[in-house]
């Protein structure tokens, strides 16, 4: 690609929308990552009582540091699948778009 | 020709490892385990053999020449995570301080969704073989490399000094091998893996000793829930029944009795693991921005598996030890082989001499495998970064090769000789020196490098200085040195991580010396982030996969 067709393609409405939009995704996961995170972490220190409300069987303390590892997961593959069903496809789109033109 | 030298090198070290097999007859000898460890040696130098033919320039050897697959990379990444000192030593908290033990899984599992969303792919877009590439992108390049690869550098070797240390004893403990012979036959082997076969053969050995530890540890997980009837229930009631702090230790509190210190821990743990320089190596051995999202996904996967699992064999240990206590337990009540084997007692209690014999060469081949990794990192910084750097008009690609080989020989003589000067001191805090620096300057300043218009050179490298030298000197007058180490009764800094305090420095000064610049050359590398920004989100012209 050439730098002329680059800068079209970054200028262009239909791209900046969809940086926009990966963008947003990113830092909600992650600031919501970092939330639970430090949420967790601060408990530990300051909500002792609360860590060892009984939680079905166990407390909340080990339940929320297994939510946690699971949760890592849920995160990472919510944003792996929507990359891959709608970002990288999107993006493709309009670079062949591009290189047509 | 690397074919030749492979054959010297080996010649040199197998004597070594002949060695370690006779040495090991009376303390902990198991033959298993030292057939089992012999023979990942032999794969894996075959392995070298194998890549060292397609390791001749510097893309090769610092990346693999980007060919690398995801599965693989996310395998070896993971691998980093899932070593000796996490899995021993994350059982072990588990075992010691019950619930306060999982902060050291979560700091793991709560950077790495961290690192996926915001560092992969911008840092596969815009780097080639280092962090320092990335960091330098649009700044001045001779002050910013010096000043984040002197905190790379520091981040890699003290991370280097403290597994080898603690590889020393382990395998003094588990194969009955004596201090030297251990260290020395860590880093020749090493040596041989990294100056040889580069970055492939590092990765071989990484993923195939991720494997074998997953293996290893799903065999005893397995093993310790049917220990208890496979009721998960019971495996946490009885671990609070049995263990002497009764109930409390599924309680917060045993470890980090100050909340703060342990906010400092997670601070350090969330944003040190996002900048530790041989980690973030592996997103270039990949062949673009996806394969490196792809990477990371699988690496989380694996580990979130793995820390679910030595969550069980580290609660289970609490009743499987302590209902044991001939086995387990010495005349004056203390843990046989001290506080770190709870996991190697474990495999023990449930698998036998065959599952000892398994993971204890699957720790001495972990071991290796960091020590691999951290040292590539190591000399690719020097080599790349500073040699690249600072060379000018007589760079040659060739010169670049060999200091990337001395290093390694260099960094891994000096791991012998630190190893050895520090074999009876008490160096956990090495380990906080390493992760406090990684997230005091190296994540801080990375990020800010990617998502932040105003950085310039001068805040990069002041912030570094005030970075790096508060870190150090906080933990050098905290708990970990002061009274650990010197022996004094208090320490002049109440906690044993620094980064509560020393990360919002960094990122004050970062800010003030950015803002600051009226410099010619600070508006100009404002202007540039335009450009930076396009590439790191599309990859155009990013370094793309070598052709073989």
């Amino acid at each position: 690609m050439t730098a002329t067709s680059l800068e079209q393609l970054a200028s262009s409405p239909e791209y900046l929308s969809l940086a926009r939009r990966r963008r947003r995704l990113c830092y909600t996961l992650a600031g919501l990552n970092m939330f639970l995170y430090l949420a967790y972490v601060l408990s530990m220190g300051y909500a002792r009582e609360w860590m060892t409300t009984p939680f079905g069987a166990i407390n909340v303390g080990l339940a929320w540091t297994i939510f946690l590892i699971v949760f890592a997961v849920v995160l990472s593959g919510i944003y792996v699948w929507w990359t891959r069903r709608h970002f990288d496809p999107a993006l493709a789109r309009l670079v062949a778009g591009l290189e047509q033109s | 020709m690397p074919g030749l030298k492979w054959l010297m090198y080996a010649a040199l070290t197998l004597p070594a490892v002949a060695a370690a097999q006779s040495g090991g007859g009376e303390a902990g000898g198991n033959t298993p385990a030292i057939v089992m460890f012999l023979t990942f040696v032999v794969a894996t130098l075959g392995i070298t053999a194998w890549a060292a033919r397609r390791s001749r320039t510097a893309s090769d050897l610092y990346t693999a020449g980007g060919g690398i697959s995801p599965w693989q990379n996310g395998t070896a990444i993971a691998g980093d995570f899932i070593s000796a000192a996490s899995f021993l030593g994350i059982t072990s908290a588990l075992f010691a301080f019950g619930l306060d033990g999982n902060l050291l899984i979560i700091g793991v599992m709560g950077s790495w969704p961290v690192i996926l969303l915001l560092v992969s792919e911008r840092l596969r877009n815009l780097g080639r073989f280092t962090l320092v590439d990335v960091v330098s992108f649009r700044l001045a390049h001779r002050p910013v490399k010096s000043a984040i690869a002197v905190a790379s550098l520091a981040v890699t070797l003290f991370y280097l000094i403290g597994q080898l240390v603690g590889a020393g004893k382990l395998i003094q403990l588990l194969f009955g091998l004596d201090y030297l012979y251990a260290v020395v036959i860590v880093s020749g082997l090493m040596i041989v893996y990294v100056s040889l076969g580069g970055m492939l053969a590092t990765t071989w050995v990484q993923l195939i000793k991720a494997l074998l530890l997953i293996v290893g540890g799903i065999l005893t997980c397995f093993l310790v829930l049917r220990y208890f009837e496979f009721d998960l229930t019971a495996l946490f009631q009885r671990a609070g029944e049995n263990h002497p702090r009764g109930e409390s230790l599924l309680a917060p509190g045993n470890w980090m009795s100050d909340p703060l210190d342990g906010l400092s821990l997670g601070l350090t743990m969330l944003f040190g693991f996002i900048g530790l320089p041989h980690v973030l190596m592996r997103m270039f051995t990949v062949k673009d921005a996806a394969a490196a999202r792809q990477s990371s996904f699988v690496a989380i996967c694996i580990m979130s598996l793995f820390y679910l699992m030595v969550i069980v064999i580290g609660f289970g240990a609490v009743s499987i030890l302590i209902e044991n206590p001939d086995q387990f337990y010495d005349a004056n009540g203390q843990l046989v082989g001290g506080g770190n084997m709870v996991a190697v007692h474990v495999a023990t209690f449930v698998g036998g001499n065959l599952l000892l014999g398994f993971m204890a060469a699957v720790t001495f081949a972990t071991i290796l495998a960091v020590v691999a990794g951290l040292t590539l990192s190591g000399a690719a910084t020097i080599a790349h970064d500073l040699y690249q750097t600072f060379s000018g008009d007589r760079y040659k690609q060739e010169t670049e090769v060999r200091i990337m080989r001395i290093s390694v020989v260099v960094i891994g003589a000096l791991g012998v000789i630190l190893g050895l000067a520090f074999e009876n001191q008490n160096i956990a805090f090495v380990t906080s020196f390493a992760l406090a620096v990684s997230a005091s300057v190296n994540a801080p300043i990375l990020i800010a490098a990617m998502y932040w218009k105003g950085l310039t050179t001068r805040g990069v490298v002041i912030s570094a200085i005030v970075g790096l030298v508060s870190s150090v000197s906080l933990i050098i007058v905290g708990p970990g040195v002061m009274e650990a180490v010197l022996g004094q009764e208090e320490a002049w800094f109440p906690y044993t991580y620094p980064t509560l305090a020393t990360l919002p420095l960094t990122v004050v000064v970062l800010w003030f010396f950015s803002v600051t610049d009226r410099s010619a050359r600070a508006s100009g590398e404002r202007d540039a982030f335009e450009a930076q920004r396009l590439r790191s989100e599309l990859g155009v012209g990013a370094a793309a996969a070598s052709q073989h």
